[in-house]
């Protein structure tokens, strides 16, 4: 299994990163020789769909009480923006 | 008189006797910081101001306060939130940023009375096993200025070697705790997944992070682990079940205790320099009446393939929250939503966690999610039931940390993304298992490098754990071996 160019542009495209065409060659490279290391996992004989697929936390996890707790302050989250007006984040047009 | 290699036990011992005051101990160390971190670059953060404020304080009430942590210096691992103090996580992406909150594991050291010295330094996101994919630049290791402290805690692991912290704060997703104090010679502790709350942890790879510590010993890893671990309601995989009196079990007698030695960690991978130390080590457990125990971990080769899917995965999900909107850092290159998102994400990440965000979005993309991502979760759960059988004939497993010592700083020359996977070959089980497990130092290489062992325990069972890694450390003196750098903060 190998990635294509095109596959590339389309996992940057997924993954929301900007790929430029210089980068494009190098990273195809790189992530082919990852893939060729976990594509170990398929060799394995004993592994098959009978195995389960089970998250391996050694306890359960648990949902807390539905309960309002401490609240940040809202005029101190948009702050922490790189661009905020009062409480409000600016970012550029969404909807044309 | 203060020792920069004081126990958490030898200092508050002196902070009671007051040979010092918590003020001189808080400057003893921040000095020692200012003068190492420009060499071995272990500290992102240095809080001097606010150490020394929160020493005077600590000062004026120390007969009041019945905490055995109160007026004792630490530093967090830079993926600790703490509250309106920069919290980068070794990234560009989070270089300004200033939480609102403390992480809970910050919080309940402050209420403890411990005073935060600083932040240190990590590889970017946790991504990495020798500190070099920070964005502040390399760590280096304390024994050798040419050679990795190992990652991600290298800074936290760099800077207990040297002596400028008692202990550090540390995460540990694939052996980012364990593989850095063993090429450090300190030790160091993950607990069992679930242990230790992860709120204000900054996420990498949700089903495996565990936070942990970076101590001198076994005994203050103890004492870290009965002020720091337990339940909170705040994270929804924290585990509430009783913890141990860590402390006390320590000196536990080991007669009859069972320590399993699997045979596919001492293969053709292990340096041989590592096999000998761990030989020297199987024989003082035997003289201290231990039964060791041949057992099999047949899959644990497959175990790092299984990981380099399932954490990228986890990570390409975790860490679409770095958009440029809301935190963190943002381009100026942008016309649109679109590209506001992109050329953020490009700009702001390094080369090592994009690679790992866009293997993590391949491995769960359509058409690959059943190849890659469910075989890799069919894997770790063979790997989880290699560990129940080996737990149904041993009490604790015993093995190498690492398969070789601490190797050349050389980030230029590591062109293959692949080539530094096997150094964890050894700890990524752990992980996978979500098992509790410590390296502790068993001796050196030629040289001169420091060697980890590495001890892992039953889901839970830290006390068992401690008790036998502390019960080597009585019978041993690598522990106590420091590097020669450390002279050079003390002039």
């Amino acid at each position: 299994m190998t990635i294509t160019r095109k596959e590339i542009l389309k996992l940057g495209d997924l993954a929301k990163i900007e790929i430029s065409e210089k980068d494009v060659e190098e990273l195809q490279k790189q992530l082919n020789k990852i893939l060729k290391f976990v594509d170990k996992i398929n060799e394995q004989p004993l592994i098959n769909n009978q195995n389960s697929i089970e998250v391996s936390a050694p306890h359960k996890s648990r949902l807390r009480p539905d309960e309002i707790t401490e609240n940040l302050d809202r005029l101190s989250i948009s702050k922490n923006s790189p661009n905020s007006s009062e409480s409000l984040i600016t970012v550029p047009l969404v909807i044309e | 008189m203060i020792t920069p290699t004081d126990s958490l036990s030898d200092i508050k011992k002196g902070l009671d006797n007051k040979s010092f005051s918590c003020k001189e101990l808080t400057k003893f160390f921040l000095d020692r910081i200012e003068k190492a971190n420009k060499k071995i670059n272990c500290f992102i953060t240095v809080c001097r101001e606010s150490a020394l404020k929160e020493a005077e304080k600590a000062d004026l009430k120390s007969n009041s306060v019945p905490s055995p942590f109160a007026g004792i210096p630490y530093a967090n691992k830079d993926i600790f939130c703490t509250s309106q103090i920069r919290t980068t996580c070794g990234s560009k992406m989070l270089e300004n940023f200033l939480p609102l909150y403390d992480a809970e594991i910050v919080r309940r050291a402050k209420n403890l009375g411990l005073i935060m010295l600083g932040k240190t330094n990590m590889d970017e996101f946790a991504m990495g096993s020798t500190n070099e994919t920070s964005f502040f630049g390399a760590v280096k290791n304390p024994w050798d200025l040419t050679k990795v402290p190992g990652g991600s805690s290298g800074g936290s692991a760099a800077a207990v070697a040297a002596g400028l912290v008692p202990f550090a704060t540390g995460s540990d997703t694939g052996g980012s705790i364990r593989q850095p104090a063993a090429l450090c010679g300190i030790t160091g502790l993950k607990p069992t997944y679930g242990r230790i709350s992860r709120f204000g942890m900054i996420a990498f790879a949700s089903s495996l992070d565990q936070a942990g510590f970076l101590t001198r010993n076994v005994e203050d890893c103890a004492l870290c682990m009965e002020f720091l671990s337990g339940f909170d309601p705040k994270d929804s995989t924290s585990a509430n079940i009783p913890k141990g009196d860590y402390s006390s079990e320590l000196y536990a007698k080991l007669e009859g205790k069972k320590i399993g030695i699997p045979k596919e960690y001492f293969d053709g991978n292990l340096d041989s320099e590592i096999g000998h130390c761990l030989a020297e080590a199987k024989d003082i457990f035997s003289k201290l009446g231990c039964v060791l125990v041949d057992i099999e971990l047949p899959n644990t080769e497959m175990a790092i393939a299984a990981y380099y899917i399932i954490a990228p995965a986890e990570c390409s999900s975790n860490l679409a929250r770095f958009d440029g909107v809301r935190y963190g850092f943002r381009s100026i290159n942008s016309n649109d939503i679109d590209s506001l998102y992109k050329n953020t994400r490009n700009e702001g990440f390094g080369t090592e966690v994009k690679r790992r965000i866009l293997i993590g979005t391949y491995a769960l993309s359509s058409g690959y999610y059943d190849k890659y991502y469910e075989q890799a979760q069919r894997v770790r759960s063979v790997l989880k039931n290699d560990f129940n059988q080996a737990f149904k004939k041993v009490d604790v497993i015993l093995g190498p940390t690492t398969p070789s010592t601490a190797f050349p700083l050389n980030k230029e020359a590591r062109n293959d993304p692949t080539e530094l996977y096997s150094s964890d070959l050894y700890t990524i089980p752990v992980n996978l298992a979500g098992l509790p497990a410590i390296s502790i130092p068993a001796g050196f290489g030629k040289k001169e490098l420091p060697i980890g062992m590495q001890l892992i325990g039953q889901a839970f069972n830290e006390r068992v754990l401690l008790n036998v890694a502390h019960q080597f450390q009585l019978h041993s003196e690598w522990h106590y071996q420091i590097p020669k750098f450390n002279e050079s903060c003390d002039e």
